[in-house]
């Protein structure tokens, strides 16, 4: 029942018809280019690189190594993330509304910033590692943050948000009166956990599994800053790509994409068979207050120490950002502090072109990517037509695929012409990048907005009919103002997952747009810390803001 | 089946009373219901019962054993709850197999009970099934059949049949009460629905505001009530403050009755269906006066009046009869009468 199902007109379906080109050019032909290079990089159609993939030592070993990744990823985000959601919602503490936002926070840093302040807390010299270092008085660091486990600690942090979030709702979920009626019934505290509590987040286990699996095989940037001798296939394929082995690239790209859509699938199949849903509106969950004073202070001391564990690379990147880089060389601790690296990216223009491009970038992707996903998602949530079902499914795919994955198949999309880029070769131009960027985030923009439209009444829409609206007019007048809230929201996500991103912009970057992410690892290498930590807190900046606007739109009723 | 005793229960939260100085006795196969208002204390007081939270104050004793401190899972209390609380992640076999389950019978008595149970329940075919697919009222059968398996020595029953429409309500009321009858299981039923109270129970406990104010049959808390809160909450009823020093009650300027041997404020009730109205003047009544009706209301099988005296008004119900023509219309004067045994004096 909506605008478009009724008349179907031609406006309409020529919408539609652009929009299934643009997909299809810039999401399925792509990674379509990719199978083929992967096959015919030899000269002939043959699977020759597939069988090398896993036949050749030093091409099965990453593999092999980033499913052991992916593996671990979950299993330790899945102990911490749960532990924590129980923690939260159990117990009654001071700042506990605070915390459960703060536990969030993760997800909004950009990846890079968060292994540059993990170096500078936990890596050889970093501030964490000195302290611990010198308090007992050991001679050499505590423990070695590099590869598998570094890289997996890096991960911990990141990820275990997936988890923390969707078992949360599903504890908020619980029905008391469940619990209680095991109890009733005669099962012990051991039982009810087993047979009523795990069954119930379950579905949330394994939706955040796949979730974190997929992400973890994926990772890019951990692995290629603190990996050293780890080596896995994100990495692999940078480097088959720099040695200009594109279908030894093409091949292991088609190898991350294969596992990730066997995990999706295996996720969507288990949806279907496994997801329960309770008919009648129960009790709520509610937290336990804690009468021990003893248990209280534990509890208390826990959650504060959670918190500083969040919020220390925030503050380490923070406070580093002031030190004068060639003023820390010797010393453990920074000693001096200044405004020097700020005043530097903001005076010269060399400093503070990354900055812009990326600002710049991140704009265009999240515009760009209103255009699509608006109409997209109104297709999607409104209307009856035919093929929506591919439209969606072309809208999802970039979730399932890794983002050096998504970054290879635009370079073999776009390294020859192709009517999509109107007879233009785009590798090699600063459009690229935006588009990479657009492609990764699409799919959490149309389902931002899927869930708004969702959320719209179809009264409003046959209201406005009724009284004489055309479709466009419908669209901007009644339509749009309803839904802004959730298109603002969509759009700032796509906008920070952007501004700081970094495993497409390596594939994808060219000198003229080179933006911040690229910027901070060229001057850590070069040893200006500082400057690096100061792009860093520009971009913690941007991202808190921007969260902090989403969170407030979240709570305006839609 | 046991007896079960509310010893001088108290339970209060943050400070507020949830129910104070709970003494009650529900003995061997009884249908016990507390009646009351949300937020009587009624639930608090099954809550107390099944363990989920413990008394401030008080002992409960289930056949003279003291369970007071016992956890809810070792204290064979079944409870079936309002809204069912099914595990939605198990078929109607499992939800039902689960208390059994625990008790590690063995697989074969298990399979026999829960068949017996569903049969019982009327759930035969429906074994297989997920709990979402089931109807309000087979889901109600399944938490029934559930709380039933493992064979409690007294069944709790948090106002079951709320969320069930009226028709099915009141075929789930007939169908509970006849399982009750059957298996003689003690049971206690919460509800805040007078009529529900009134049908299926052998006794009846009123609550309000975390006090139990009159226990009794409901043929004893109907008719003969022994507070204004009973009287009111239970059937429609003419409730009048009126002051009795006099010797007499005061309906209007010129209308009293002798209402002898009572001081100061008291209440009059007089049940709607014990005051007759007729346009003529009739015979053989205790009491006698003139009113004018201000409202008529058509219920079906009864008509309710409204009809002032001075400044009083009395609810008068007439039960409509076939060809037989209405006593009155709006604004007519008529006569209203009454029985003196029809008039009862309470306390304020």
């Amino acid at each position: 029942m909506s605008v478009i199902s009724h008349t179907q007109s031609f406006f309409s379906r020529l919408i539609f018809f652009f929009l299934f080109i643009l997909l299809f050019g810039y999401i399925l032909f792509p990674a379509f280019k990719t199978l083929e290079v992967s096959l015919t990089g030899t000269g002939s159609v043959s699977f020759i690189n597939y069988i090398r993939l896993v036949s050749v030592d030093t091409l099965r070993t990453p593999l092999i190594n980033s499913l052991i990744l992916g593996g671990l990823t979950v299993l330790v985000c899945g102990i911490i993330g749960t532990l924590l959601a129980f923690f939260i919602h159990y117990f009654q503490f001071p700042g506990r509304q605070i915390m459960d936002k703060l536990l969030l926070l993760p997800m909004m840093l950009p990846g890079i910033i968060i292994v540059f302040s993990f170096v500078q807390l936990y890596g050889e010299s970093g501030l964490v590692t000195k302290t611990i270092q010198i308090l007992l008085g050991l001679e050499n660091p505590p423990f070695d943050f590099s590869g598998l486990w570094g890289i997996l600690f890096v991960h911990a942090y990141t990820q275990y948000v997936y988890f923390y979030i969707s078992v949360s709702i599903a504890i908020r979920h619980i029905d008391i009166s469940v619990i209680e009626s095991a109890q009733t019934l005669g099962a012990s505290r051991l039982v009810i956990f087993r047979t009523i509590i795990l069954p119930f987040i379950m579905p949330a286990l394994v939706a955040s599994s796949v979730m974190t699996f997929m992400t973890g095989i994926g990772s890019f940037t951990a692995p290629s800053i603190i990996g050293q001798g780890f080596k896995v296939l994100t990495t692999q394929i940078l480097l088959s790509k720099a040695n200009n082995y594109m279908d030894v690239a093409a091949t292991q790209v088609m190898a991350l994409t294969i596992a990730c859509l066997f995990v999706f699938a295996l996720f969507r199949w288990y949806e279907k068979k496994a997801v329960f849903e309770s008919s009648v509106k129960g009790v709520r969950f509610q937290s336990v207050q804690i009468r021990n004073p003893l248990a209280k202070i534990l509890v208390t001391v826990i959650a504060y120490a959670i918190i500083l564990i969040i919020l220390l690379p925030v503050l380490a990147i923070m406070l580093l950002s002031f030190v004068p880089s060639d003023t820390w060389m010797v010393n453990i601790y920074p000693r001096e502090f200044s405004w020097q690296n700020f005043i530097d990216i903001f005076s010269g223009s060399r400093k503070f072109s990354p900055f812009f491009n990326s600002l710049s970038m991140a704009l265009i992707a999240a515009f760009s990517g209103m255009v699509i996903a608006l109409p997209a998602s109104f297709f999607i949530v409104k209307t009856k037509v035919r093929f929506k079902w591919f439209l969606e499914m072309m809208c999802m795919l970039p979730w399932a695929m890794p983002a050096s994955a998504i970054a290879i198949n635009l370079i073999n999309g776009f390294n020859q012409k192709t009517i999509f880029s109107l007879n233009h070769i785009l590798v090699g131009t600063s459009i690229l990048l935006p588009v990479g960027y657009l492609v990764r985030s699409l799919p959490i923009m149309v389902k931002t907005f899927n869930l708004s439209l969702g959320s719209l009444n179809n009264a409003y829409i046959e209201a406005s009919q009724s009284l004489g609206a055309r479709p466009l007019q419908t669209l901007k007048r009644v339509v749009f103002p309803i839904l802004s809230p959730g298109l603002l929201a969509g759009f700032l996500l796509v906008f920070i997952r952007s501004i700081g991103e970094y495993t497409v912009t390596v594939f994808l970057y060219t000198v003229t747009n080179k933006p911040v992410s690229i910027a901070m690892v060229n001057a850590i290498f070069e040893y200006n810390i500082g400057l690096a930590m100061a792009y860093g807190t520009l971009l913690i900046i941007i991202s808190a803001v921007s969260s902090l606007v989403i969170t407030k739109l979240a709570v305006l009723p839609s | 089946m046991g007896r079960l005793v509310l010893d001088h229960i108290e339970k209060s939260y943050q400070g507020e009373p949830a129910c104070s100085d709970i003494c009650l006795q529900i003995e061997d196969g009884e249908f016990f219901t507390f009646l009351g208002p949300s937020g009587c204390g009624k639930t608090t007081i099954l809550r107390l019962i099944a363990g989920f939270i413990r008394p401030d104050r008080g002992r409960i004793l289930l056949r003279d054993k003291d369970i007071t401190r016992i956890p809810p899972e070792k204290r064979s209390i079944g409870m079936v709850f309002q809204n069912y609380a099914l595990f939605p992640f198990m078929t109607v076999f499992e939800n039902i197999q689960y208390g059994l389950k625990l008790q590690k019978k063995p697989a074969d008595d298990i399979l026999k009970k829960v068949n017996h149970y569903i049969e019982m329940v009327g759930l035969t075919g429906l074994e297989r099934r997920n709990t979402a697919q089931l109807s309000g009222g087979e889901q109600q059968r399944v938490a029934l059949a559930r709380s039933l398996a493992v064979e409690p020595q007294i069944l709790l029953l948090d106002e079951p049949l709320s969320n069930l429409d009226a028709r099915l309500r009141d075929r789930m009321r007939e169908e509970l009460k006849a399982l009750q009858k059957k298996l003689g299981i003690t049971t206690i039923f919460v509800t805040h629905d007078q009529k529900e109270a009134l049908t299926m129970s052998d006794r009846i406990a009123v609550f309000n505001k975390g006090v139990c104010i009159q226990t009794g049959t409901p043929e004893q808390v109907y008719m003969a009530p022994t507070h204004s809160f009973v009287a009111g909450f239970i059937g429609d009823i003419n409730l009048f403050a009126a002051d009795l020093s006099g010797g007499k009650w005061q309906i209007s300027d010129t209308v009293s009755i002798p209402v002898p041997g009572y001081m100061g404020r008291h209440f009059i009730c007089i049940r709607p269906q014990d005051i007759v109205l007729s346009q003529s003047k009739p015979t053989q009544m205790d009491y006698l006066f003139q009113g004018m009706v201000i409202e008529c209301r058509f219920n079906g099988m009864t008509s309710e009046y409204s009809v002032t005296a001075g400044d009083t008004v009395f609810k008068v119900c007439f039960v409509n009869r076939l060809k037989k023509t209405k006593p009155a219309m709006t604004g007519e004067m008529v006569w209203i009468g009454f029985a003196k045994d029809s008039l009862q004096v309470l306390e304020q």
